[in-house]
Parts: C-alpha cells; structure tokens; sequence
C-alpha cells in the first residue's frame, strides 16, 4: 500500500517518515512527479488500509475517508494541514471557484489561503454535518493574487485525486 | 493503492553563513525602518527566524512599491536556493512549509540582475523583512 503526497515536499531524498495515529514508519519513494504531476508517493504497511483516514485536528480527531471524486466550482471542499495545525487552524473550509494552470497542470482552487506546510494534506468533502469525508484531492500551492488598490487574494490550489491516482496507476483506498 | 493523509514538511537549511539578522513581523510598518538584511544582488544571503516559527519555503520579494517581482526558495537538503522572476500580478508558490527548530539560518539567493535598492521579503502578507540589496 503507499499513501501519496505533493511532489516538491521532500527535495531529493528518497525516503521518509510516516506518521500514523498508531505509530511511525519509514516509507519507501516509489513514485515521483508521475506524469509530470506535483505528486510523490510512497509505500507504507499494507496493515495501515484501515487507518484511511483524515486527522483534523492538533488533538487526533479524525474523519474516515468513505469515498473519492472529483470536484467542481461552486461546492465547498475544506482541507487540512500541518501548517495550519500549527497556525491553530484545524479544518478550513470554503468554496471551490477557480481552477489555475501550473506546470501545465490544472490545479483547482478554494477561496482560502494556505500556511506553510499545508503541501500533501487531504482536500475533502463533507456530505452535511456528517462526519466522514471523501476525498478530492491533495494540497499542493498557494495562489497569490495582487491587486493594485484592494487587498491581496489567496487561493489554495489542490492537484485533484483522481487525475493523479491515473498517472500514478493507483486508485484511492477507502476506510474498512 | 494509495491513502491521502494530512502533509507536512520540515526543511533543513543549510550552508555557511552570509548574513545574519533578525526578523521583524509586520509589512508595513517595517517597511520604512532601516533595512535588517544585506543581500548582495548575484550572491546568497542568510536570515534566521525564531525557533518555532512556520514558514513556507518560497518566499516573496517585493519593491518598494509592493510589487512582488521574485519568488525566492530556500536551500532544501542538498540542493541550491533559487529565484524565479514573477511577471503577474497573479503567481503560485508551494505550500510547502518548514519549522524552524534548530536555530539554523535559512539561505536565498539574490538575482544578479536586481537592481540596487530597498525591497521587502515576505514569508506571507503580514511578515516581511526589510532587506537592501546592495
């Protein structure tokens, strides 16, 4: 099993660590940049299928991943991350309204600016109130936009999960 | 198969030290105040934050005007800082971040073909240095 994250997110090293609500481990590149995506990805236990999850909080809360699409402007999708974590931001949610060309890949963006760090974290939709999550893509750039009177905008752009779960030749696996 | 999980990532600056200086939060005030930081254009240059701080790895530099004409990125392991023109009012950078945690001085590179003056650098819209380039 591997679990995938931005590409950028460890320069030339290898391998890294892997933190789990049950423990850590290392985990073993297998993928970098597939298909020119800002994409890495990395083998960790098989044993670790059931802890597909989305941790929400500083305090281990969580939400079972129960499903995976694509997105569309116009919905809300929230996304979460180390760096906002440590910048007392658990979960941020808002609404999906752009999408930006980078590398030559569409990224798609929600009105809401990201902190350093939050590159690799879960962007998901939340069906309600309910508590689970599906999942729509991994956080990869924050898009800045200068205005010369208003104030400056920021976007938070994701790869979407499924275009790089087909240039990795992978497929999202869902809580059990 | 793949499971998406939350991200993170921890950078370690590296490298000798050019410049040290400390660092001041808050664009516009600072701004006016006599620049922190040196950085000779065509050269690296060096500034330490505070421990605990998050910062992303790619930082902007903006004119005095404020507008933003470079995205500067660290040093990260055993690769080398550097820069990328912006030529929009409308740019991405990683989300990538980094913790400082070990008192180490991050490392940029200065462009050889900036002109001479006072600029800021910012790790976000509220925290930026002043810096001269010389």
């Amino acid at each position: 099993m591997r679990f995938t994250t931005a590409g950028h997110c460890f320069a030339n090293s290898s391998d890294t660590q892997v933190e789990m609500p049950s423990g850590a481990n290392v985990g073993r590149r297998t993928q970098w940049w597939p298909g020119g995506w800002d994409s890495a990805n990395y083998s960790v236990p098989s044993a670790w299928q059931q802890q597909a999850a989305i941790t929400v909080s500083s305090n281990g809360n969580y939400r079972q991943v129960i499903g995976a699409g694509n997105p569309a402007n116009g919905s809300q999708y929230c996304f979460t991350g180390r760096g906002s974590v440590a910048e007392g931001y658990d979960e941020q949610c808002n609404t999906q309204s752009r999408t930006y060309v980078s590398g030559g890949k569409t990224l798609y963006c929600i009105e809401r600016w990201t902190h350093g760090g939050d590159s690799g974290g879960p962007v998901y939709y939340i069906d309600g109130n309910g508590p689970d999550a599906h999942a729509r893509g991994t956080m990869v750039l924050d898009l800045t936009i200068d205005y010369l009177v208003a104030p400056t905008e920021h976007f938070a752009c994701y790869n979407r999960i499924n275009d790089i779960a087909t240039a990795g030749n992978w497929s999202v696996v869902l809580w059990k | 198969m793949e499971v998406a999980r939350r991200g993170g990532h921890r950078v370690q600056a590296v490298g000798a030290v050019v410049l040290l200086a400390s660092v001041a939060t808050g664009c516009s005030d600072d701004a006016h105040e006599d620049p922190a930081v040196e950085a000779p254009a065509g050269e690296e240059f060096g500034v330490t934050y505070p421990d605990g701080t998050t910062l992303p790895i790619t930082f902007v530099l903006r004119d005095e005007d404020g507008t933003a004409v470079y995205l500067l990125s660290l040093a990260r392991g055993d690769e080398e800082p550097s820069a990328e023109p912006i030529e929009s009012t409308e740019f991405g950078r990683p989300a990538a971040g980094l913790l400082v945690d070990d008192g180490s001085e991050l490392r940029f590179s200065m462009p050889a073909n900036v002109d001479p003056g006072r600029f800021r650098l910012c790790a976000d819209d509220d925290t930026c240095i002043a810096l001269e380039v010389k």
